[in-house]
């Protein structure tokens, strides 16, 4: 990422040249390489021409290890300084024993370094195993860091991010402690601001952008015009919002976005002055906020625009609208503190107005303050914790797979050691060359592990959730390389070669006075057990992931199994948002409050929209519907059921008392065969069903199961408060159930994904809706959806020509097939599930390669013990099975070791589990058997090689 | 003449720096030997190549303009010493030499 967006060359080589002493040289090198790099950019793309600069750069190490070279004097002969053959050790006139050099500290290091390298080119198994092991681990760590790193430690852009917080109003119920709070509630915090400095508000809702090209749908905020202020940020171009722009004098006023300003406006400079028409109200524009902000919500919201006015929040609210509050702490007074002050305000508040703060069952609500940051990203931190533990495992089987290498690697060597110590060397010098080795090897592979990162992190950013989806997680779009990640990787490198390589270079290089030089490496010794338990352990640590891998996948085969209840092939679905200002009006009343009522215009438009897509040829049936099942949001209406046994916590409303709390949906007659949800029992609604007509409901099959209603359902009189007060309406039908949400979302109350459901038909609703703005706002969001005889493009077409026809001042807020919905909504799920899979069969591809590397490595050494059994009669199938035996035990121990730690373990996977269980049986058997498999085909080509032993060819080698 | 003798990768150095027509530098040298030899080459082993070629008195550099296509900074341009030619041609006897005897010898 980082070298595909610089114009110039990639940092890493640059680093390279830096470090080198190349004298008076440099200019003329750098212009080379420069110049190298610009023709292979034009030539092969700049990808390319980045890999072979630090390429170039990196080869001056290894051909010009003494750095200023060129003036040297013709008599220091240079002859083996290309070469690649021999013994380097024994090698005469090599710069580091040459007395008359001028020498500097890194000296040292670059001859070290051109052993090492000439070394690992000696070997490129081993180096190729090591660094591609080292590189997939670093990248997957890094990838995890930039991640944790953009969503949790990077701060907010705002002055001083750590003292603002948020404020929620709690409700003491399981998962409603954190909701929103109404408007009067914000009001009523405003007033006793006590430990704050001030509140702001802040309100997301998307809206409509009259632009020369037609309606334009962007998102957008209303804050409170005090909400650039407490954040402590201004403008880029003009200013922020003031006091007197609430003043109905100053009309509308909006700041931009800085992005949104070059898309949109091509980043003019006159800008400032403006007038834009936003939802038909002309605003002007003030200013442009700085390129760096950004402010979001939990869900993910990231308006462009913002807006303010004199009461915010208003009480002609916007549709959409989702109030938050945020608040700048005191100076020098603590999160503690202000919660402290805030329960006080709450305490208050419930005695002050009982009836607006305590629960219908009669619990206090409580405020509830979190860090602005905390609040943001809440809920995000269990996905990336797995994640992260993924990457830690990853990493932890890397290194033993590379200290396995490298330990194999050291004993290969003991003999050219030796000699070297033999003659002369010192041991620290010894393990300084042996380490350079493995600091080379870490190197590579952390550059590497950074280039892959790169690559990663793009792919998983396209992959992710994105806003209002489960799972989502906020901020993740800062996730970038930059030099805190490139620090990460570093260090992750140099901890590597530590960690791995510290022992062996130790072991190798132990004074053993007279065994060194005659001995051939010999079988057994130290280390063979213990390399056993080691290899065990990384099996097992693979196959934790694989347990949990397994896990997310029976979960997700048994979620898909689900029935959606209704058919979305070759259905078009269109969303509109109806502003309420043409579709509903807002009466008040004499103490402040107020409802909205629906104008007449609102069915009216529906009904059009309806008929109009009925009489396209290429449509089979066309229907309304408040909400959409997988849409994502909701209505709830309380239902009062004469004999029901059971009682909602809502207790009663209005001396009623309250069975039910079912999702309320408003449908067209025609809606259920456009679905094909199926009709159980009864009939569907039918155009007779008016406002003049006796008033009725379809429910679903789960409704009438929660309730007890059996056969008597059809014909029940039942209780609905869908506006401000109950009414009656009679079942006339019973559909089939509908998966409403993702998967995820489960009821709290059975914990499964079906909710009960009442249909109620669009023209006998409620006139009258009720005081809460967020009602209406739901209430004035309708879908069309209409089956069609596969022509999608064509339906489509149609509907957004029907739609302009009918409101040209309001754009679409979404058009889509149905199936298209579905992958928006249950997409999620798939991207965790893919993710861990990934590294889960990565693991266990490490794990198998450091088994056969070992396996490997231990027939070749033992070829001497192999020759002289078979020489005495041993058959080639005794060899293999005793391998193969081997590879065996280290498996199964594996096995064991690995079911152990998943038990212990998945069960922070539950609540992604949806009927598995975290202790699965299956899971549990099939996959240990299947990694005990693997891991014996993995002995298997070793063994073969060792029944193949000569026993003349392994006897002579003495 | 211990010392004298050009490897491999010097002679293809010292033949691409008279082929490019002298004087040139080690950009060139180096996609010559790409392109010609098919396999890729370091500028490192170039730099080396050219050092140790200096070195044995086969080339001999000066530093060049500078130019602004290279951001105004110099580069080193070498050009083939007459020992240096003397080499090349020594060389390439020798091998025509030895390759006569397969030709004969294989027919």
């Amino acid at each position: 990422m980082m070298v595909a967006r610089r114009a110039g060359p990639p940092l890493l080589g640059r680093l390279f040249l830096r470090l080198h002493r190349l004298g008076e040289r440099r200019q003329e090198i750098e212009a080379d390489l420069d110049e190298l790099f610009r023709e292979r950019a034009l030539e092969r793309g700049r990808w390319y021409a980045a890999f072979r600069y630090c390429a170039d750069a990196f080869s001056l190490w290894i051909h010009l290890p003494g750095g200023v070279f060129f003036a040297a004097a013709p008599h220091e002969g240079r002859a083996r300084a290309g070469s690649t053959q021999g013994e380097p050790s024994t090698s005469a006139g090599r710069p580091t024993f040459d007395p008359n050099r001028n020498r500097s500290p890194l000296d040292g290091l670059r001859t070290d370094l051109k052993f090492a390298f000439r070394g690992l080119r000696r070997n490129p198994g081993f180096a190729a195993v090591a660094i591609v092991t080292l590189a997939i681990a670093i990248a997957t760590n890094t990838t995890v860091f930039s991640v944790v790193d953009a969503v949790f430690l990077r701060p907010l852009p705002y002055d001083h991010p750590e003292h603002l917080v948020t404020l929620y109003q709690s409700v003491p119920r399981p998962g409603m402690e954190r909701t929103q709070p109404r408007a009067d509630a914000i009001r009523h915090w405003q007033e006793r601001a006590g430990p704050f400095k001030d509140m702001a508000v802040a309100m997301f809702s998307a809206a409509t952008l009259l632009g020369d090209a037609g309606p334009v749908r962007i998102e957008t905020s209303l804050v409170s015009a005090n909400f650039f202020e407490i954040l402590g940020v201004d403008a880029a171009v003009g200013r922020t919002f003031r006091t007197d722009d609430t003043s109905p004098a100053a009309g509308g006023v909006a700041v931009l976005s800085h992005a949104f300003w070059m898309r949109a406006f091509g980043g003019a400079d006159d800008v400032v002055g403006r007038t834009i028409r936003l939802n038909d109200k002309p605003v002007s524009v003030v200013g442009v906020a700085r390129a760096d902000f950004f402010f979001t919500d939990s869900q993910g919201n990231n308006p462009v625009l913002w807006t303010t006015g004199a009461e915010v929040p208003p009480r002609d609210a916007e549709p959409g609208e989702r109030p938050l509050v945020v608040a700048r702490l005191r100076p020098g007074s603590t999160l503690d503190q202000a919660r402290a002050g805030m329960d006080a305000v709450a305490t208050a508040l419930v005695e002050e107005y009982p009836q607006l703060y305590r629960w219908p069952s009669g619990e206090e609500l409580g405020i509830r303050v979190e860090r602005l940051h905390d609040a943001i990203v809440y809920g995000a931190g269990q996905s990336l914790a797995a994640l992260a533990a993924a990457g830690g495992i990853l990493l932890l089987i890397a290194w033993v797979n590379v200290s396995n290498l490298m330990a194999t690697r050291a004993v290969t060597r003991r003999r050219e050691v030796s000699l070297r110590a033999a003659i002369g060397a010192g041991r620290a010098r010894l393990v300084r060359q042996l380490m350079t080795e493995n600091l080379l090897v870490s190197t590579i592979a952390g550059a590497g592990g950074v280039l892959l990162a790169s690559w990663i992190t793009r792919v998983f950013l396209a992959m992710a959730p994105g806003s209002n989806a489960e799972n989502f997680v906020p901020l993740l779009e800062r996730t970038k390389l930059d030099l805190r990640v490139l620090g990460v990787a570093g260090a992750l490198a140099l901890a590597t070669s530590v960690a791995c390589g510290i022992g062996p270079a130790l072991r190798v290089t132990r004074p053993v006075p007279g065994v060194g030089l005659r001995a051939v490496p010999r079988p057994g010794g130290h280390g063979r057990l213990g390399r056993q338990f080691v290899l065990a352990g990384e099996l097992a640590l693979a196959l934790v992931l694989l347990i949990g891998m397994g896990l997310l996948i029976a979960s997700a085969v048994r979620l898909n199994a689900i029935p959606l209840g209704f058919e979305p092939e070759h259905v078009e679905v269109m969303t509109v948002e109806l502003p309420l200002g043409r579709y509903a009006v807002h009466e008040d009343d004499a103490n402040g409050g107020g409802a909205w009522s629906l104008r007449p215009e609102y069915n009216e438009l529906v009904n059009t929209l309806v008929e109009r897509l009925e009489a396209l040829p290429a449509v089979e049936a066309a229907g309304a519907i408040n909400m959409i099942p997988l849409g994502g949001a909701f209505q709830v209406l309380a239902v009062h059921i004469e004999g029901s046994e059971r009682l909602h916590a809502a207790g009663e409303i209005d001396g009623v008392t309250v069975n039910d709390t079912p999702l309320m949906k408003t449908a067209t007659p025609e809606y259920f065969r456009a679905m094909s949800i199926p009709l159980i029992g009864g009939r569907v609604f039918s155009p007779a069903d008016g406002a003049s007509a006796p008033p009725v409901a379809i429910v679903n099959q789960r409704f009438v199961d929660d309730h007890g209603l059996g056969d008597g359902a059809l014909g029940r009189e039942i209780l609905v408060r869908d506006g401000i007060e109950w009414r009656p309406a009679t079942i006339v039908g019973i559909v089939g159930n509908v998966l409403e949400f993702g998967y995820g979302l489960l009821t709290l109350e059975s914990g499964e994904n079906v909710y009960p459901n009442v249909y109620l038909p669009y023209r006998q609703l409620a006139p009258t809706l009720g005081r809460s703005p967020t009602r209406v706002r739901r209430q004035a969001t309708v879908s069309v959806v209409a089956r069609h005889r596969d022509a999608e493009a064509e339906v489509a077409a149609s509907m957004r020509e029907i739609w302009r026809e009918l409101d040209r001042g309001t754009a679409m807020a979404a058009l889509g097939s149905m199936e298209s919905q579905i992958t928006l909504r249950l997409a999620d799920r798939r991207f965790y599930n893919t993710l861990i899979g990934i590294l889960a069969v990565v693991a266990l591809t490490l794990a198998l390669v450091g088994v056969y590397s070992v396996m490997a490595f231990d027939v070749n050494r033992r070829t001497h013990e192999l020759g002289v059994r078979m020489a005495l009669g041993a058959q080639g199938r005794a060899v293999v099975a005793m391998i193969i035996g081997r590879g065996f035990r280290v498996a199964l121990l594996g096995a064991l070791l690995g079911v152990l730690g998943a038990l212990a373990t998945t069960k922070v996977l539950e609540s992604w589990l949806y009927e598995v269980s975290p202790t699965d049986p299956f899971v549990f058997t099939a996959l240990p058997i299947a990694m005990v498999s693997v891991g014996v085909l993995a002995c298997w080509v070793p063994a073969q090689r060792a029944a193949r032993v000569d026993p003349i060819a392994s006897l002579r080698a003495e | 003449m211990k010392g004298k003798r050009p490897g491999e990768f010097e002679e293809l150095t010292l033949l691409a720096i008279r082929a490019l027509g002298e004087p040139s530098y080690a950009v060139p040298v180096q996609r010559l030997i790409e392109a010609k030899a098919g396999r890729g080459v370091s500028m490192g082993a170039v730099y080396a190549a050219l050092a140790r070629l200096e070195g044995k008195g086969l080339l001999r550099s000066t530093v060049g303009e500078a130019t602004p296509q290279r951001g105004g900074k110099r580069k080193r341009l070498y050009e083939v010493t007459p020992l240096g030619m003397r080499k090349l041609r020594e060389l390439r006897r020798v091998r025509e030499q030895i390759w006569e005897m397969i030709e004969e010898g294989g027919a």
